[in-house]
Protein backbone atom coordinates (compact mmCIF):
# COMPACT_ATOMS: atom_id res chain seq x y z
CA UNK A 1 0.00 0.00 0.00
CA UNK A 2 1.28 3.45 -1.15
CA UNK A 3 1.99 5.81 2.14
CA UNK A 4 1.60 9.60 1.38
CA UNK A 5 4.81 11.18 1.67
CA UNK A 6 5.57 13.41 4.14
CA UNK A 7 4.21 17.33 3.81
CA UNK A 8 7.56 19.29 3.05
CA UNK A 9 8.44 21.08 6.54
CA UNK A 10 10.16 24.72 5.52
CA UNK A 11 11.39 24.90 8.89
CA UNK A 12 12.90 21.40 9.31
CA UNK A 13 14.71 21.69 5.93
CA UNK A 14 16.45 25.02 6.71
CA UNK A 15 17.49 23.48 9.83
CA UNK A 16 18.93 20.98 8.07
CA UNK A 17 20.93 22.97 5.75
CA UNK A 18 22.09 25.15 8.58
CA UNK A 19 23.44 21.95 9.83
CA UNK A 20 25.14 21.01 7.03
CA UNK A 21 26.37 24.45 6.46
CA UNK A 22 28.09 23.97 10.42
CA UNK A 23 30.25 21.15 9.59
CA UNK A 24 32.28 23.78 8.18
CA UNK A 25 34.60 25.10 10.82
CA UNK A 26 35.52 28.16 9.14
CA UNK A 27 31.85 29.14 9.26
CA UNK A 28 30.32 31.21 12.50
CA UNK A 29 27.79 31.32 14.22
CA UNK A 30 27.15 34.51 13.48
CA UNK A 31 27.77 34.06 9.72
CA UNK A 32 25.15 30.83 10.01
CA UNK A 33 22.93 33.42 11.32
CA UNK A 34 23.31 35.14 8.47
CA UNK A 35 23.44 33.24 6.09
CA UNK A 36 19.85 31.65 7.34
CA UNK A 37 18.12 34.48 7.50
CA UNK A 38 19.42 35.36 3.87
CA UNK A 39 17.76 31.98 2.91
CA UNK A 40 14.83 32.90 4.47
CA UNK A 41 14.36 36.65 2.92
CA UNK A 42 15.40 34.52 -0.45
CA UNK A 43 12.46 31.65 0.10
CA UNK A 44 9.85 34.64 1.32
CA UNK A 45 10.43 36.57 -1.84
CA UNK A 46 9.60 33.25 -3.99
CA UNK A 47 6.86 32.25 -1.94
CA UNK A 48 5.72 35.97 -3.17
CA UNK A 49 5.75 34.92 -6.96
CA UNK A 50 3.32 32.16 -5.98
CA UNK A 51 6.12 29.20 -5.46
CA UNK A 52 5.29 26.30 -2.81
CA UNK A 53 7.57 26.08 0.32
CA UNK A 54 9.48 23.08 -1.44
CA UNK A 55 10.25 25.22 -5.28
CA UNK A 56 11.33 28.27 -3.07
CA UNK A 57 13.58 26.47 -0.56
CA UNK A 58 15.18 24.45 -3.14
CA UNK A 59 15.74 27.28 -5.55
CA UNK A 60 16.83 29.73 -3.01
CA UNK A 61 19.46 26.86 -1.28
CA UNK A 62 20.90 26.59 -5.18
CA UNK A 63 21.17 30.05 -5.15
CA UNK A 64 23.15 30.43 -2.20
CA UNK A 65 25.91 28.39 -3.51
CA UNK A 66 27.47 25.34 -2.76
CA UNK A 67 27.99 24.15 0.92
CA UNK A 68 32.10 22.99 0.36
CA UNK A 69 32.40 26.29 -1.84
CA UNK A 70 31.10 28.74 0.80
CA UNK A 71 33.26 26.89 3.60
CA UNK A 72 36.04 27.61 1.72
CA UNK A 73 35.34 31.04 0.76
CA UNK A 74 34.94 31.51 4.17
CA UNK A 75 37.96 29.51 5.32
CA UNK A 76 40.36 31.81 2.95
CA UNK A 77 39.29 34.82 4.78
CA UNK A 78 39.91 33.54 8.31
CA UNK A 79 42.84 31.96 7.22
CA UNK A 80 44.50 35.17 6.29
CA UNK A 81 45.71 37.13 9.65
CA UNK A 82 44.69 33.68 12.15
CA UNK A 83 48.54 33.43 13.18
CA UNK A 84 48.29 36.96 14.38
CA UNK A 85 44.76 36.60 16.28
CA UNK A 86 46.48 33.26 17.64
CA UNK A 87 49.32 35.53 19.29
CA UNK A 88 46.68 38.17 20.43
CA UNK A 89 45.05 35.74 22.30
CA UNK A 90 47.82 34.59 24.00
CA UNK A 91 49.21 37.73 25.12
CA UNK A 92 45.37 38.05 26.02
CA UNK A 93 44.95 35.52 28.48
CA UNK A 94 48.30 36.39 29.67
CA UNK A 95 47.11 40.03 30.61
CA UNK A 96 43.93 38.61 31.62
CA UNK A 97 45.47 36.09 34.28
CA UNK A 98 48.05 39.17 35.18
CA UNK A 99 45.38 41.42 36.16
CA UNK A 100 42.80 38.13 37.74
CA UNK A 101 45.85 37.59 40.33
CA UNK A 102 46.81 40.98 40.78
CA UNK A 103 42.50 41.71 41.50
CA UNK A 104 43.35 38.46 44.18
CA UNK A 105 46.15 39.57 45.56
CA UNK A 106 45.15 42.96 46.58
CA UNK A 107 41.60 41.59 48.11
CA UNK A 108 43.49 39.35 49.86
CA UNK A 109 45.68 41.80 51.57
CA UNK A 110 42.71 44.10 51.86
CA UNK A 111 40.46 41.20 53.76
CA UNK A 112 43.43 39.58 55.63
CA UNK A 113 43.77 43.05 57.34
CA UNK A 114 40.03 43.54 58.40
CA UNK A 115 39.91 39.48 59.39
CA UNK A 116 43.04 40.04 61.90
CA UNK A 117 42.23 43.77 62.54
CA UNK A 118 38.58 42.59 64.14
CA UNK A 119 40.39 39.84 66.18
CA UNK A 120 42.76 41.83 68.03
CA UNK A 121 41.86 43.51 70.73
CA UNK A 122 41.59 47.46 70.72
CA UNK A 123 44.65 49.50 70.79
CA UNK A 124 46.91 46.18 70.66
CA UNK A 125 50.08 46.15 67.90
CA UNK A 126 48.85 45.56 64.45
CA UNK A 127 50.89 43.55 62.38
CA UNK A 128 50.42 41.98 59.26
CA UNK A 129 49.36 38.30 59.95
CA UNK A 130 52.06 35.92 60.68
CA UNK A 131 48.93 33.12 60.30
CA UNK A 132 50.03 31.52 57.27
CA UNK A 133 46.79 28.97 57.16
CA UNK A 134 44.75 32.27 57.76
CA UNK A 135 46.46 33.42 54.46
CA UNK A 136 46.20 30.88 52.29
CA UNK A 137 43.04 30.59 52.92
CA UNK A 138 41.68 34.03 52.23
CA UNK A 139 44.15 34.22 48.82
CA UNK A 140 42.02 30.43 47.93
CA UNK A 141 38.79 31.88 48.34
CA UNK A 142 39.66 34.89 46.44
CA UNK A 143 40.76 33.21 43.79
CA UNK A 144 38.22 30.39 43.69
CA UNK A 145 35.32 32.52 44.49
CA UNK A 146 35.85 34.73 41.08
CA UNK A 147 36.75 32.09 38.85
CA UNK A 148 33.90 30.26 39.84
CA UNK A 149 31.41 32.47 39.34
CA UNK A 150 33.31 34.14 35.69
CA UNK A 151 33.24 30.08 34.46
CA UNK A 152 29.42 30.12 35.62
CA UNK A 153 28.85 33.32 33.80
CA UNK A 154 30.47 32.19 30.60
CA UNK A 155 28.63 28.79 30.58
CA UNK A 156 24.83 30.75 31.43
CA UNK A 157 26.64 33.08 28.33
CA UNK A 158 27.33 30.71 26.12
CA UNK A 159 25.33 27.06 26.65
CA UNK A 160 22.82 28.45 23.26
CA UNK A 161 23.48 28.69 19.93
CA UNK A 162 21.49 31.15 19.54
CA UNK A 163 21.98 33.54 22.94
CA UNK A 164 22.65 37.29 22.91
CA UNK A 165 26.02 36.82 24.92
CA UNK A 166 27.27 34.37 22.01
CA UNK A 167 26.76 36.93 19.58
CA UNK A 168 27.85 39.48 21.81
CA UNK A 169 31.42 37.62 22.50
CA UNK A 170 31.90 36.12 18.67
CA UNK A 171 31.76 39.79 18.05
CA UNK A 172 34.30 40.97 20.38
CA UNK A 173 36.19 37.71 19.58
CA UNK A 174 36.64 39.71 16.15
CA UNK A 175 38.79 42.65 17.71
CA UNK A 176 41.19 40.35 19.55
CA UNK A 177 43.68 43.88 19.40
CA UNK A 178 41.63 45.69 20.88
CA UNK A 179 40.77 42.74 23.99
CA UNK A 180 44.93 42.91 24.81
CA UNK A 181 44.89 46.51 24.74
CA UNK A 182 41.86 46.78 27.20
CA UNK A 183 43.27 44.17 29.59
CA UNK A 184 46.49 45.72 29.30
CA UNK A 185 45.05 49.42 30.60
CA UNK A 186 42.63 47.23 33.21
CA UNK A 187 45.98 45.58 34.69
CA UNK A 188 47.74 48.96 35.35
CA UNK A 189 44.76 50.80 35.96
CA UNK A 190 44.38 48.28 38.62
CA UNK A 191 47.46 47.91 39.88
CA UNK A 192 48.18 51.82 40.55
CA UNK A 193 44.80 52.26 42.20
CA UNK A 194 46.08 50.01 44.51
CA UNK A 195 48.88 52.40 44.91
CA UNK A 196 47.60 55.44 45.38
CA UNK A 197 44.65 54.07 47.76
CA UNK A 198 47.57 52.73 50.03
CA UNK A 199 49.54 56.02 49.84
CA UNK A 200 46.15 58.35 50.57
CA UNK A 201 44.79 55.91 52.24
CA UNK A 202 47.30 54.42 54.86
CA UNK A 203 46.56 54.37 58.26
CA UNK A 204 49.54 52.68 59.02
CA UNK A 205 47.96 49.35 59.32
CA UNK A 206 49.75 47.55 56.30
CA UNK A 207 53.80 48.29 55.24
CA UNK A 208 53.88 47.58 51.91
CA UNK A 209 56.75 49.01 50.36
CA UNK A 210 56.27 51.24 47.64
CA UNK A 211 58.75 49.57 45.08
CA UNK A 212 56.66 46.56 45.08
CA UNK A 213 54.04 48.07 42.60
CA UNK A 214 57.15 48.99 40.39
CA UNK A 215 58.21 45.22 40.50
CA UNK A 216 55.55 44.68 37.74
CA UNK A 217 56.91 48.14 35.81
CA UNK A 218 59.37 45.34 33.56
CA UNK A 219 57.04 42.75 32.61
CA UNK A 220 53.93 45.66 31.66
CA UNK A 221 56.62 47.20 29.20
CA UNK A 222 57.43 43.64 27.72
CA UNK A 223 53.38 43.45 27.25
CA UNK A 224 52.83 46.77 26.05
CA UNK A 225 55.93 46.26 23.47
CA UNK A 226 54.89 43.11 22.29
CA UNK A 227 51.10 44.61 21.75
CA UNK A 228 52.56 47.20 19.80
CA UNK A 229 54.96 45.14 17.27
CA UNK A 230 52.36 42.70 16.79
CA UNK A 231 50.18 45.51 16.31
CA UNK A 232 52.20 47.69 14.43
CA UNK A 233 50.56 45.80 10.68
CA UNK A 234 46.99 46.43 11.57
CA UNK A 235 48.11 50.45 13.02
CA UNK A 236 50.03 51.22 10.13
CA UNK A 237 46.69 50.02 7.44
CA UNK A 238 44.35 52.10 9.54
CA UNK A 239 46.52 55.29 8.80
CA UNK B 1 27.17 36.54 -17.46
CA UNK B 2 30.02 38.06 -17.00
CA UNK B 3 33.61 36.66 -16.83
CA UNK B 4 34.11 35.32 -13.22
CA UNK B 5 37.12 36.85 -12.56
CA UNK B 6 35.55 40.75 -13.51
CA UNK B 7 32.77 40.06 -11.14
CA UNK B 8 35.08 39.24 -8.19
CA UNK B 9 37.09 42.20 -8.84
CA UNK B 10 33.76 44.19 -9.25
CA UNK B 11 32.16 42.58 -6.00
CA UNK B 12 34.21 45.26 -3.57
CA UNK B 13 33.44 48.34 -5.29
CA UNK B 14 29.91 47.38 -5.77
CA UNK B 15 28.96 46.75 -1.78
CA UNK B 16 31.14 50.14 -1.43
CA UNK B 17 28.99 52.12 -3.78
CA UNK B 18 25.56 50.51 -2.46
CA UNK B 19 26.51 51.41 0.89
CA UNK B 20 27.25 55.14 0.14
CA UNK B 21 23.14 54.87 -0.92
CA UNK B 22 22.71 54.33 3.15
CA UNK B 23 23.44 51.45 5.56
CA UNK B 24 21.61 48.09 3.98
CA UNK B 25 21.82 43.80 4.60
CA UNK B 26 23.14 40.90 2.71
CA UNK B 27 19.64 39.97 0.72
CA UNK B 28 18.75 43.61 -0.08
CA UNK B 29 22.35 44.54 -1.05
CA UNK B 30 22.08 41.72 -3.81
CA UNK B 31 18.84 42.88 -4.77
CA UNK B 32 20.36 46.07 -5.57
CA UNK B 33 22.90 45.54 -7.63
CA UNK B 34 21.09 42.93 -9.75
CA UNK B 35 18.41 45.84 -10.05
CA UNK B 36 20.74 48.60 -11.22
CA UNK B 37 22.62 45.84 -13.62
CA UNK B 38 19.04 45.20 -15.01
CA UNK B 39 20.01 41.46 -14.33
CA UNK B 40 23.26 41.31 -15.70
CA UNK B 41 25.36 41.05 -12.72
CA UNK B 42 24.39 38.05 -10.98
CA UNK B 43 26.18 36.94 -7.59
CA UNK B 44 26.32 33.73 -6.07
CA UNK B 45 24.09 34.80 -3.48
CA UNK B 46 25.98 33.20 -0.37
CA UNK B 47 29.80 34.08 -2.02
CA UNK B 48 28.72 37.51 -0.79
CA UNK B 49 29.02 36.93 2.58
CA UNK B 50 32.91 35.67 3.16
CA UNK B 51 33.31 39.15 1.08
CA UNK B 52 31.30 41.03 3.73
CA UNK B 53 33.42 39.29 6.22
CA UNK B 54 36.57 40.24 4.77
CA UNK B 55 35.70 43.91 4.39
CA UNK B 56 34.74 44.27 7.86
CA UNK B 57 37.72 42.56 9.01
CA UNK B 58 39.50 45.54 7.13
CA UNK B 59 37.91 48.02 9.06
CA UNK B 60 35.77 49.18 5.59
CA UNK B 61 32.66 48.47 6.76
CA UNK B 62 30.62 48.14 10.19
CA UNK B 63 27.56 46.40 10.83
CA UNK B 64 24.84 45.65 13.64
CA UNK B 65 22.45 42.90 14.68
CA UNK B 66 18.92 44.35 13.95
CA UNK B 67 15.68 43.16 14.43
CA UNK B 68 13.21 42.56 11.36
CA UNK B 69 10.09 42.35 11.13
CA UNK B 70 10.19 38.59 11.40
CA UNK B 71 11.04 38.90 14.49
CA UNK B 72 14.75 37.32 13.70
CA UNK B 73 17.87 39.32 13.84
CA UNK B 74 19.36 40.62 10.55
CA UNK B 75 22.79 42.07 10.45
CA UNK B 76 23.19 45.55 8.80
CA UNK B 77 26.32 47.17 7.20
CA UNK B 78 27.31 50.93 7.09
CA UNK B 79 29.77 52.31 5.30
CA UNK B 80 33.48 53.73 7.40
CA UNK B 81 35.72 56.25 6.95
CA UNK B 82 38.18 54.13 5.77
CA UNK B 83 35.80 52.56 3.64
CA UNK B 84 34.32 56.06 1.90
CA UNK B 85 38.60 56.39 1.35
CA UNK B 86 39.46 52.71 -0.31
CA UNK B 87 35.89 53.51 -2.41
CA UNK B 88 37.52 56.46 -3.94
CA UNK B 89 40.78 54.88 -4.76
CA UNK B 90 38.50 52.01 -6.58
CA UNK B 91 37.01 54.77 -8.34
CA UNK B 92 39.80 55.95 -9.53
CA UNK B 93 41.13 53.01 -10.86
CA UNK B 94 37.80 51.83 -12.50
CA UNK B 95 38.08 55.37 -14.18
CA UNK B 96 41.53 55.35 -15.68
CA UNK B 97 40.66 51.67 -16.88
CA UNK B 98 37.33 52.68 -18.50
CA UNK B 99 38.47 56.36 -19.55
CA UNK B 100 41.40 54.49 -21.87
CA UNK B 101 39.05 51.55 -23.26
CA UNK B 102 37.03 54.35 -24.34
CA UNK B 103 39.53 56.38 -26.06
CA UNK B 104 40.63 52.80 -28.10
CA UNK B 105 37.21 52.08 -29.40
CA UNK B 106 36.56 55.56 -30.12
CA UNK B 107 39.17 55.51 -32.81
CA UNK B 108 37.47 55.13 -36.44
CA UNK B 109 38.27 51.70 -37.80
CA UNK B 110 40.80 51.73 -40.36
CA UNK B 111 39.82 50.81 -43.35
CA UNK B 112 41.19 48.83 -46.17
CA UNK B 113 40.51 49.97 -49.71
Amino acid sequence: METTPAPFDLNLAIQQWRDDLAKSPAIRTESLEELEMHLRDSVARLQARELSAEEAFLIAAKRMGSTARLGAEFDKVNSQSAWLDRVFWAVIIMQAWSFFERLCAECTILVQNAVQNAMLPPGAFRAPSQNGWLNAGIYLANTVIPLTLAVFLAWYLLKSPQSRGRLFLETFSRRPLSLAIIFFCASVTVQYLFLISIIFGNQGIVHIPVRAYFQALPSQLLYAGMIFVLAKKRLLRKA
Amino acid sequence: MLDKELIAASTVPLVLSVLTEGETYGYALIQRVRELSGGKIEWTEGMLYPVLHWMEKEDLIESEWREAETGRKRKYYRLRKEGKKALQEEKQQWLTVHETLEKLWKQPQPRLT
